[in-house]
């Protein structure tokens, strides 16, 4: 992905949809499935977009295991170990209506890996819910979420896990300092290049053939 | 789709076409520009709206090296398209996404530039994709000169003589745009975040203002090279000639998989054309001027089809059909046609559909809905789509029901043996160099493992036959747990559910796919004319060609 002079300094700043693509893309270069890929952009964006540091958190996530098996059961999720937050989340979402789901009774979800990128998936099962919750790290209030997609941080350096227990809550306490929604994110060179070297995983080396299919290869003088 | 304009005609709902019928390439492929395209669109709200035009910046020398700024001030806000113009080597100029250097560069500025905007704009929009723009500009793009037709029309003025119109009609633009990025790209703000304003609510909004705003520059560049050769002798264009010219584009297989990546925006496209049409066959009587106005249009049409030159063998073909059906439809109006029987307009219609070739009963609606301003224009506010609503899956329907939807929405899928080379011909996938979609031989070219999820035909036998070997009342949540694979297709398959229109109804990696159909499709939505391919896969269109300039938006009639 070419950058430019502008972006050789030490921070990027990208659109959402660069960090949708981006993040997408380096979530199939490492192998994740196209739908998990989708949620994976989809995700990136919500937590940029939320003051998340999300570059850290994903390529954490895209350069870990592949977690154990999730297995959804009422109230509380029964998984053999840590599971990936982007696989979890996307069961959680999946499963939001369903007995397995977040009901007035919370949900314990259990061990997860990368624990910050499962929030934006929280947040989408919270609205289904229609109450709000508190989202607890290892036993400590990290997050209020609101189903009109406010969220709100209690603990602000439990984000920063690689591993943690994680269970949601429901309450009727009020709601301060929401995170505020942006419509650009700046990230770190170090990050948006490893990124990139991800996602060119996914990419196809050019041939002539592929070029000429693109276009030709004659003037385009007329 | 929920659209509150899709309501104010309900009599139209017996009128509709299928998306059974209107979705397959053979016929997306054929599409033509409408009074709903994005271009008239923008062009209608403009007027109506006496937007207002300035070009406070026009600095250039004789060779067209230089930069000028075009405002353009609407009721609530002021865009400025931001031009770079270069002096390009004839070996460089090339229309591929690969090229590296361009005749000029532009983009679109939300607001009014200052100097400091304008330097910094100077050092990234000539490198545009090696370049970063900001959330302040809404498209980046660049413009090669059609290289027979400048140096001629420069040679002419400068001399104090017009250019040939035969020569200028041939070719039809000055430069041709390769590309205009928009949404994000390279830095650039999203449609999201400028989806609030009235103005940019229509898809590609920002898009088209630039291109017709690049239209006027190529045309005071080339009147302002002439005076600086010519002096005191050299003629600006004829307001007559000038009306002729548009702006080319060259586009690739880039374009394409975009109908694909929005299945809810498609809907929207399709759906507004589909009703409106259906408004028109509902109308109980014709009304006078309307016929008079429709004959017309076809009139236009037909001297549109007579200049539209290609020289791509299928494209060959589909013109004399197109002169053909135009001929017959004319001759039709004239002698056969009962204008004043009940629904008039549906019996042309139904005449056009059992006699007409595809080309022509796709030309046919266009011409049907052009006198009918008054009843279908509405319909432009429902062109926009909620992507995020439709993204969660229901986790909840059971098996049953999504192969239920499957047989109803993808039955034309389901058929073919994906296990043969006819049907798994192709694979898109990304290219490593311009990170831009490609399509790839499977069979022949390395990287069939890198192929990106365009094979919706395949994916949606492949769910098909899983499900069939799953308990029916099994939520699709635990399938998708076992099988995440899938994932991609059931989404597919529930937003196609609440919108017919959603998806191409054709395998997209099957031997027979012409990609240039995937681009017609999306280009007539633009508001695209001269369709003309230089290969399955790439394409030469003019936009804006016979409508108005800035200063003659106002007095334009008939938008």
């Amino acid at each position: 992905m070419s950058v430019g002079t502008v972006a050789m300094s030490a921070q990027v700043t990208l659109s959402m949809p660069e960090v949708e693509a981006l993040s997408a893309r380096a979530a199939r270069g490492v192998g994740y499935s196209w739908g998990h890929c989708e949620e994976c952009g989809v995700a990136s964006a919500w937590l940029a977009a939320h003051g998340f540091d999300w570059p850290s958190s994903l390529l954490s996530r895209l350069r870990g295991d592949a977690g154990a098996a999730i297995r959804p059961a009422p109230l509380k999720w029964l998984s053999g170990g840590p599971v990936c937050a982007l696989r979890c989340g996307t069961a959680i979402v999946d499963f939001a209506d369903l007995p397995e789901g977040l009901g007035a009774a919370g949900l314990e979800v259990g061990e997860v890996l990368d624990p910050a990128l499962l929030v934006p998936f929280l947040a989408q099962a919270v609205r289904s819910a229609d109450r709000t919750y508190d989202c607890l790290v290892d036993g400590v209030p990290w997050l209020r979420i609101q189903p009109d997609g406010l969220v709100f941080r209690l603990a602000p350096g439990e984000a920063a896990k690689a591993r943690a227990s994680l269970s949601l809550a429901s309450t009727d306490r009020p709601s301060v300092a929401p995170c505020q929604p942006t419509a650009t994110i700046t990230i770190s060179r170090s990050h948006y290049n490893d990124l990139n070297a991800l996602a060119l995983r996914m990419t196809v080396p050019a041939t002539d053939a592929s070029a000429r299919g693109a276009g030709g290869l004659g003037s385009d003088n007329d | 789709m929920s659209c509150a304009s899709l309501s104010n005609m309900p009599e139209a709902t017996g009128f509709r076409r299928s998306a059974a019928e209107v979705m397959r390439l053979e016929r997306l492929g054929l599409s033509h520009p409408t009074r709903l395209s994005f271009l008239r669109v923008l062009l209608r709200r403009m007027q109506q709206e006496n937007w207002q035009f300035s070009r406070p910046i026009f600095e250039f020398d004789q060779r067209g090296v230089g930069r000028a700024v075009y405002c353009a001030k609407g009721p609530h806000r002021t865009y400025s398209l931001v031009a770079f113009g270069h002096d390009l080597p004839p070996d460089q100029r090339s229309d591929r996404v690969i090229a590296t250097a361009w005749d000029a560069t532009f983009c679109l500025f939300d607001g009014v530039p200052d100097e400091t905007d304008l330097t910094r704009l100077a050092e990234n929009v000539p490198l545009q994709e090696a370049g970063r723009v900001s959330a302040r500009e809404l498209c980046l793009s660049r413009a090669n000169r059609s290289v027979r037709l400048f140096d001629h029309v420069i040679h002419a003025l400068s001399q104090g003589r017009q250019p040939d119109e035969e020569a200028l009609s041939a070719t039809g633009y000055l430069m041709r745009t390769t590309a205009v990025y928009g949404s994000g790209k390279f830095g650039a703000a999203s449609h999201a975040s400028i989806a609030d304003r009235p103005e940019m609510s229509v898809p590609f909004q920002a898009e088209m203002l630039s291109v017709w705003l690049i239209r006027t520059f190529t045309v005071d560049l080339i009147e302002h090279m002439a005076q600086e050769q010519g002096g005191s002798s050299a003629l600006r264009l004829c307001p007559n000639l000038k009306r002729k010219l548009g702006v080319g584009n060259s586009t690739g297989l880039g374009m394409a998989p975009f109908l694909v990546r929005h299945p809810a925006l498609l809907n929207s496209w399709m759906m507004v054309r589909e009703e409106a049409l259906a408004r028109v066959r509902a109308l109980p009587k014709a009304d006078s001027d309307a016929v008079v106005c429709f004959k017309h249009a076809l009139e236009a049409a037909q001297v549109n089809a007579a200049t539209w030159q290609s020289e791509h063998p299928l494209q060959v073909e589909r013109l004399k059909e197109l002169r053909h059906g135009l001929i017959a439809l004319a001759d039709h109006v004239a002698e056969g046609w009962g204008v004043d029987t009940d629904h008039p307009w549906d019996t042309l219609w139904t005449w056009g559909s059992g006699n007409l070739p595809v080309e022509a009963q796709e030309a046919l609606i266009a011409l049907l809905l052009e006198p009918h301003g008054s009843i279908v224009d509405d319909l432009a506010a429902c062109l926009h789509a909620d992507e995020t609503s439709g993204f969660a899956i229901d986790g909840t329907m059971t098996v049953e029901q999504v192969s239920d939807l499957l047989v109803e929405n993808y039955g034309w899928a389901i058929g073919p043996d994906y296990a043969s080379k006819a049907a798994s011909a192709r694979f898109w996938y990304i290219s490593e160099d311009k990170l831009e979609p490609r399509l790839g031989e499977r069979f022949d070219e390395a990287g069939g493992e890198l192929e990106l999820p365009l094979d919706v035909a395949r994916r949606a036998s492949a769910l098909n036959s899983v499900l069939a070997d799953q308990p029916p009342h099994k939520p699709v949540a635990e399938l998708l747990l076992e099988m995440p694979e899938h994932r991609p297709m059931v989404r597919r398959a529930q937003i196609t559910a609440r919108r017919p229109f959603a998806e191409i109804r054709d395998n997209l990696i099957s031997e027979d796919l012409m990609p240039i159909d995937m681009l017609r499709c999306k280009l007539a939505c633009f508001g695209a004319s001269r369709f003309d391919p230089r290969s399955d896969r790439w394409v030469r269109i003019s936009l804006f060609q016979n409508y108005p300039y800035p200063d003659t938006l106002a007095a334009e009639a008939g938008l």
